[in-house]
């Protein structure tokens, strides 16, 4: 029945094409592609207007802000065993009754190769983790986030500060062994940053060591293994794994574990330092037609057990709430979850329609506890080689105690054109 | 007992009379074979990849890849990497393909990220067309006839049509027809089906030009099976004959690569 209507439908394409009188064999390219020829610059223009939807009136939250963004990314080879890296955002943000410029020096580094070795050194950005929507093992994540337009885990990744750092790097058929020696360049964070400067101290005020074995084992699975110890904390060991279930189906596994100490409630002390276990475990099921679906589980140990988050809910409203407010805060720098539990859906279509001009995505968080959400809306237009539209709608939902239900904004929208360099 | 004898006795009789059954499946073997070292030069090679897209007839969209193959040395299959180079947006993104293991890698965020065979590269052309393939590794070719088709040129060819049927579940077609001009073993057409014989692409191979030792097709016009308004435009050129060290291929090493 279905061979049938694919036939009927097939039979109905086809009369048309005929009726087109192109013949696909004759079809020529109209030019070279812009950019071909040369290396691209790697400058990106950004345009946006941001609309926010407040709850309630804030000092630190405008209705609106318009951005003018200069985001440049390049890597230069000097010889034949050299690299020079730059990456760096700079913003102007235009606000009601305020400006300010801000800027973001993400990398800057150099790196030499020696036959199968590479050493590093500079400021980093290096990412782990396989999860979609968080990364346990993504460890230099802390203090690296920038603020901006979007909620996004990816964007959030991309726009975020690299780590000053010396690393080494050994290649070789078996798999890639890294070591990363992290030093304290800086003290810490001052509360009032010069929006200008590096913010060294974001990523650097204590030593750390970053060690990552990722082995080659075979076609379908894949593992990462990592070891990670910072001054003043306990060391954190922690997982990848990927598995490619079928040609459209993919599982992943992400673990961290190490002694931390637990959020504590309200009016609670600090509770001891004991085992904690994170994870981000999800599948990526991609359809016949390109859509990507990803599904996945988030737990973090560390983070507000049930009872300790029913009983930070009982605060908002009273003077507690300030340092409710202050641990949401932190845990947003330090992109940690605020709760134990949390479900995380994507929705990814990259030239939806079959069309390569439009890129769409979706994403929903699921706070376990609250039923409170985080979403959002994302589709790209390239108008044209170099430029493209981006619209971006995104909210918070929940009841006015919970924890996506209770944030000052309750829905965001902007709309983005950028040219490519 | 009966029926295995009455199996046993139509094998004999099968091998005695009809040993040409079994040549044949070797000819159209040896052919897919041989038109597989057609298409792909030998050893480990680069080669720039220009895909134009179409739609009823007026260009929409295009880009530019460069992609380095090196056979494989368990699976007699390719390993390949392919670098991004245009448009703008997605310049320097890579694509690593090790057997199934797929791995996406994006500057901007400098991390490679795992993705299914399912995820398509670019639109209409898949993973599978750009990418350097042996098909007589992965399907069982069985001869079903001889024709004068069309060719890319728009010449009359007589050629033998091959059935393929994949060996494994996991290549992207299932079933392939397959146009091949035995007189020197040129690729010529070639029609990609579904497990349920629905028809997904039709692709045309020409500008055979010498590159790396052979004459090679250097264009593919691919017309989709739904829509055949929609048409991808495939050239290649700049082949090169390079080294491609196995370092490279591992996702660990995608954030190294610069082309060099």
């Amino acid at each position: 029945m279905r061979c049938a209507l694919y036939a009927c439908i097939a039979c109905v394409l086809a009369a048309g094409a005929h009726a087109q009188t192109v013949d696909p064999l004759t079809l020529r390219p109209d030019a070279v592609p812009e950019g071909a020829a040369a290396t691209p610059l790697g400058l990106r223009v950004e345009l946006w207007r941001q609309q926010f939807d407040l709850r309630r009136t804030s000092s630190t939250q405008p209705g609106f802000t318009n951005r003018v963004v200069l985001d440049f990314r390049h890597e230069w080879s000097v010889g034949e065993a050299w690299k020079l890296g730059l990456s760096d955002r700079l913003e102007y943000l235009r606000t009601p009754g305020d400006d300010e410029t801000r800027n973001a020096l993400r990398e800057i580094y150099a790196s030499r190769a020696f036959g199968k070795g590479f050493v590093d050194g500079g400021r980093i950005n290096w990412r782990n983790g396989v999860g979609a929507g968080f990364n346990p093992t993504d460890y230099l994540k802390r203090g690296a986030v920038i603020e901006q337009g979007t909620q996004s885990p990816q964007a959030l990744r991309e726009n975020r500060l690299g780590t000053v750092m010396l690393r080494g790097q050994a290649l070789s058929k078996l798999g890639s062994a890294q070591l990363a020696w992290i030093p304290d360049v800086a003290d810490a964070p001052p509360a009032a940053e010069n929006t200008l400067a590096p913010a060294w101290a974001r990523t650097n005020s204590t030593q750390a060591a970053l060690l990552k074995l990722a082995p080659q084992l075979g076609q379908r699975v894949a593992v990462d293994l990592l070891a990670y110890t910072r001054a003043g904390e306990r060391p954190q060991v922690g997982a990848n794994l990927t598995w490619l279930v079928s040609d459209a189906l993919l599982a992943y596994t992400e673990w961290s574990g190490g002694k931390a100490a637990a959020l504590p409630g309200p009016n609670e002390a600090a509770p001891p330092a004991a085992w904690k276990n994170a994870l981000a475990a999800g599948v990526t099921w991609t359809t016949p037609l390109g859509v990507s679906a990803t599904a996945e589980y988030q737990y973090s140990g560390e983070a507000l057990t049930r009872e300790r988050w029913a009983a930070w809910q009982q605060a908002i409203g009273t003077p507690l709430e300030r340092e409710l407010g202050r641990l949401r805060n932190d845990r947003s720098r330090a992109q940690a979850a605020l709760v134990q539990r949390a479900w995380f859906m994507r929705l990814g279509w990259d030239d939806a329609f079959g069309n390569r001009d439009i890129d769409l995505a979706a994403f929903v968080r699921v706070n376990a506890f609250d039923r409170s959400r985080l979403w959002q809306i994302d589709a790209a237009w390239h108008l044209t080689e170099r430029q493209s539209l981006r619209l971006i709608g995104g909210g918070f939902r929940g009841n006015p105690q919970s924890e996506h239900g209770s944030t000052t904004v309750r829905g965001y929208g902007s709309l983005t054109w950028m040219m490519f360099f | 007992m009966f029926k295995y004898r009455r199996l046993f006795v139509a094998m004999l009789v099968g091998a005695s009379v009809f040993p040409g059954f079994a040549r044949a499946a070797d000819d159209a073997q040896s052919l897919l074979t041989a038109s597989d070292a057609v298409r792909n030069p030998p050893g480990s090679f680069s080669v720039r990849v220009t895909l134009t897209e179409f739609r009823k007839g007026k260009q929409t969209s295009s880009s530019v890849l460069t992609v380095y193959s090196k056979p494989a040395r368990d699976s007699g299959q390719y390993n390949n990497l392919v670098r991004f180079m245009a448009p703008a947006r997605d310049a320097d993104k890579l694509m690593l393909r090790h057997g199934l293991d797929l791995w996406f890698y994006d500057p901007s965020t400098r991390a490679s990220v795992r993705i299914s065979p399912q995820q398509r590269l670019l639109g209409q052309a898949s993973n599978g067309d750009v990418m350097s393939t042996n098909l007589a590794r992965d399907y069982r070719a069985e001869r079903t006839g001889s024709e004068t088709v069309k060719d890319g040129e728009g010449q009359p060819r007589e050629t033998v049509r091959l059935r393929l049927t994949a060996l494994r579940t996991d290549v992207p077609y299932a079933l392939v027809d397959y146009w091949i001009d035995p007189s020197n073993q040129r690729p010529v057409m070639a029609r990609f089906y579904t497990a349920d014989a629905r028809l997904l692409k039709t692709a045309y191979l020409r500008k055979f030009q010498p590159q790396l030792g052979a004459m090679r097709p250097t264009e593919t016009v691919i017309i989709d099976g739904l829509d055949p308004d929609w048409v991808t435009l495939m050239q290649s050129s700049q082949f090169a004959q390079r080294d491609v060290p196995d370092e490279w291929l591992q996702r660990d090493y995608l954030p190294r690569f610069t082309g060099e």
